[in-house]
């Protein structure tokens, strides 16, 4: 190993009062993978946006090649040779693959009189795509460099976003939540690719809350907690994912989800036939989708996001047209419903967005807690907002469901990812629903709050409600349901048995390689 | 600790107070600048503005008459901008209230004045709230921005009620105006001379059920929810573009009545000019913006600028100041006001008030 690249004295950063990043040292060798890890909020991202001159230091400061530096701007980070990918790509869809990389940094063509030469404005269109097409050699990106980037891949995208660093000449590459959109195959090529980059002398720092890729890939661990450094760790083998998992936390967590012994029952209680649903262009969008959830029973809908899933539960929770299938609930047709109609029939919805669909994020938590049902005795009578029984709810939600608030009834735009959820939760589970669809149950959602959220599904279910799930955790789907299908391209591809699948079959299925026929999918579901 | 946060929130009363008192005393730098140039003193001007809009019984009076349709139009918008939506067209749907309203009170005749007065508020309000309808579709079923729709349906309704009272439902007379309603139709002044009619207690009582609704009941939750984040509210099951609809057409209900009272009190016949200009939709809408939509806070400013109509009219005949004064007034207040010049610089307001509490600490550790 060589010398230290880069390293943090004492730097701090306050976002008003809050402290998100408190005293933080820590030191990364050149030719290292540094895995920073910690919960939601820990303050990993704020520590990497100071790294890549986004955010600006409230004390403390950056030593870089032994040198302290400060940076304006992104691009002063970039000169230097730190780059980072963001968790949300930046690139632009109609471009080429090329186009994007240079995008910003295009090579001019020289217009030659005589012996001089001048800047011209013409783009270099040939020196470029040959500049690039050798970078994915190099790295074996196995990329078309002339494709649009609409038309590839996600992990190919992410391809794209380390090759626009790479074109800039960084030694440090900053990743941060890398694997959060990939299917397991890319997450594989993923970590190949890093270790290619670390024979060629880069530096990888990557920012995760995935334990297993951690262990998959890091030279060191860095744990990060409430803006602390909690301890930095050497990855081999005396390092197990659930002490890791205490580090972040700050006491002893369940990893996986203990199901109980209880097994589905006979009776179906939700049961959708040959569903199908167009866009608003008249574009199919849902194609053919049959499924039964029988009392005591949980399904997860896996799939690569953007396959339909969203389209899925807007059609479920009666916000998306239906036009072909049947949809019934004990038996009762509830096909093409209004979403308050279904939340008579007591089916509790716990939406993909919870910021856009699931929260009201400018009113107070009481308030939330009654959206929905707000129309019905005790909230409302005659009419009229009753905000005795509103803020005893409250009381008695805020309680059971261990919310919890920074005062007596905040705004839901105040809490964090994980106590919002727990509203939501606490809203949809407390009627007792017979059915419940629960979209991205923990996406944002710290650890702690995770296994929380994971055992009250698991009760529900229990309790004898039909459950489906959504979710872009492959782990988490398979971890709590009995049964996942499989959507590929608005469709169901597979079907297996949850305890008995790899995720590297479901992989398979998902990225469209393998599929089941029809009748496949009818007799193993 | 507990000492800093009274003196944040101290802060933060400032600058919600600033954000009210500054654009006030900007519109009125500007308005006095226009005056000094029409020859007037300012202050004399604004002086015997309010001495004629509040220090008599009869000013107060034609106050309150200016102000009454100021009141309906405002919370009429107040209503749909508190669920979002910008229903810019509150003046044609008082157009079209005034003038069906106006045909209704000479055309129907031989009803005694307990029947004729309602239905003619009826014909009204009816008449609105089906013009705010068709806007109200296009949003809710095609998406279509309800700004544009109601601000060209605007056009549409001062063009063609201005035709139809120029051509088929005119009198030939030298200015073009609707034949003058019947007495059954005509709603009584408190005092015969002043401007002001039971059309107040009308104003006063939407006021109150459109306060009450807001605040009290579940279409007033339904409203706010809405208005924050609409996919929220489909989401747990609001039927948004059902209710987009009924606010589009309560408003133009609103805004049809206000048009109507001021026809059966007022003008007792249709002419093209009866709302002025800028009309009493607009300073509605413009009392809305001011106040936040907030309900107490648009009958104050309804009477504000229901005392500047009345005060403008004044001061044009007795001391030849131009009307339009009043509107460069009342514009600048809205420009400026919309700004929030307080907010924009409310770090440097902070930072300024620390400095001082950091000096004021400074100089008691000295003298200790």
């Amino acid at each position: 190993m060589g010398s230290i690249l880069i390293q943090t004295k004492e730097i701090t950063k306050k976002f008003g009062d809050f402290i998100a990043n408190d005293k933080i040292n820590i030191a990364v060798e050149e030719g290292e993978i540094r895995a920073i890890i910690g919960e939601n909020g820990a303050g990993k991202s704020t520590l990497m946006n100071m790294l890549y001159g986004i955010l600006k230091p409230t004390s403390g400061e950056i030593i870089y090649k032994g040198k302290p530096v400060s940076f304006e701007s992104p691009r002063d980070a970039i000169e230097l040779g730190i780059g980072m990918v963001h968790q949300h790509f930046k690139l632009s869809p109609s471009l080429s693959i090329y186009e994007n990389i240079v995008l910003g940094s295009e090579t001019i063509k020289k217009i030659k009189f005589g012996k001089k030469s001048f800047g011209g404005v013409l783009i270099d269109r040939k020196k470029e795509m040959a500049e690039i097409q050798d970078l994915v050699d190099k790295f074996n990106f196995n990329l078309d460099i002339t494709a649009k980037v609409r038309d590839i891949s996600i992990g190919a995208k992410q391809r794209v976003e380390i090759l626009k660093m790479l074109y800039r000449n960084v030694n440090l590459l900053i990743l941060d939540e890398p694997t959060a959109v990939l299917i397991p195959s890319e997450v594989d090529d993923l970590i190949q690719r890093m270790q290619d980059l670390k024979k060629a002398g880069k530096t990888i720092i990557i920012i995760t809350h995935k334990l297993n890729e951690v262990k998959m890939c890091a030279d060191n661990i860095t744990v990060i907690r409430g803006g602390k450094v909690i301890g930095t760790v050497h990855n081999d083998d005396n390092t197990t994912d659930s002490d890791l998992a205490e580090m972040m936390v700050g006491r002893p967590v369940l990893l996986r989800v203990k199901k109980s012994g209880k097994m589905p029952g006979e009776k179906i209680v939700y049961s959708v036939s040959g569903l199908s649903a167009n866009d608003f262009e008249g574009k199919k969008i849902l194609n053919n989708i049959s499924f039964n959830i029988h009392e005591n029973e949980i399904i997860g809908i896996a799939g690569v996001e953007g396959n339909g899933q969203t389209d899925l539960m807007l059609a479920l929770s009666g916000l998306l047209d239906i036009s072909e299938g049947k949809v019934t609930l004990n038996d009762e047709d509830i096909t093409g419903l209004w979403p308050d109609e279904l939340r008579r029939y007591k089916i509790g919805i716990v939406p993909e967005d919870r910021y856009k669909q699931g929260l009201c994020l400018g009113l107070p938590v009481s308030w939330n807690l009654i959206a929905g049902i707000h129309g019905s005795s005790p909230f409302c009578v005659h009419g009229i907002m009753q905000k005795a029984s509103m803020q005893e709810n409250k009381q008695k939600l805020v309680k059971d469901f261990d919310i919890r608030l920074g005062s007596d009834d905040p705004a839901v735009g105040s809490l964090s990812g994980g106590n919002a959820q727990k509203v939501i939760i606490a809203r949809e589970f407390s009627k007792h629903p017979q059915l419940l669809l629960v979209s991205q149950p923990t996406r944002g959602v710290d650890i702690g709050a995770i296994e929380f959220i994971h055992n009250e599904i698991l009760r529900m279910r229990d309790k004898g409600a039909a459950v489906l799930i959504f979710s872009s955790e492959l782990s988490e789907v398979v971890g709590l349901s009995d049964r996942v299908y499989v959507m590929y391209k608005g469709e169901f591809v597979g079907v297996f048995n949850s305890s008995e699948v790899s995720f590297n079959e479901l992989g398979l299925y998902m990225s469209g390689v393998k599929r089941m026929t029809r009748e496949e999918i009818f007799t193993n579901g | 600790m507990a000492k800093d946060k009274t003196n944040l929130n101290g802060i933060k009363r400032f600058i919600s107070f600033g954000n009210i008192i500054i654009p006030l005393l900007l519109a009125f730098i500007i308005g006095s600048i226009f005056s000094i140039l029409s020859r007037c003193n300012p202050f004399t001007l604004y002086g015997y503005i309010i001495k004629r809009a509040f220090f008599s019984v009869g000013g107060i009076l034609n106050t309150l008459g200016y102000a009454t349709p100021i009141i309906m139009t405002g919370i009429a918008t107040a209503f749909s901008i508190k669920a979002g939506i910008f229903n810019m067209g509150i003046e044609g749907q008082v157009f079209v209230g005034a003038f069906a309203s106006a045909l209704a009170g000479y055309m129907i005749k031989g009803l005694p004045a307990f029947i004729h007065i309602p239905l003619c508020l009826l014909i009204g309000a009816v008449c609105g709230a089906l013009y705010a309808l068709v806007p109200g579709l296009l949003k809710a079923k095609l998406r279509i921005n309800e700004v544009v729709t109601t601000v060209m349906m605007n056009s549409i309704a001062t063009q063609v009620t201005g035709f139809l009272t120029q051509s088929y439902l005119g009198t030939g007379d030298a200015y073009a105006h609707t034949e003058f309603i019947l007495e059954s139709a005509r709603l009584t002044k408190i005092i015969s001379k002043y401007r002001c009619t039971t059309a107040i207690f009308i104003a006063l009582v939407i006021w109150l059920i459109i306060y009450f609704v807001l605040k009290k009941t579940k279409f007033g939750y339904e409203i706010e929810c809405i208005g924050r984040q609409w996919e929220f509210s489909d989401s747990v099951g609001m039927r948004v573009s059902r209710k987009v609809i009924i606010i589009f057409v309560l408003g133009g209900l609103i805004a049809g009545i206000a048009g109507a009272t001021e026809i059966m009190g007022v003008n007792y016949n249709f002419v093209n000019t009866f709302s002025a200009n800028p009309g009493i939709g607009w300073d509605g809408f413009y009392a809305c913006i001011l106040s936040a939509s907030n309900p107490v806070g648009i009958l104050i400013y309804s009477i504000v600028f229901g005392a500047l109509r009345y005060g403008a009219l004044a001061a044009q005949t007795w001391l030849g100041v131009p009307l339009d004064l009043i509107n460069v007034i009342k514009s600048t207040l809205v420009l400026f006001s919309a700004i929030k010049l307080c907010s924009v610089y409310s770090e440097q307001i902070k930072s300024f008030f620390s400095r001082k509490k950091a000096t004021k600490v400074a100089k008691q550790l000295q003298e200790e």
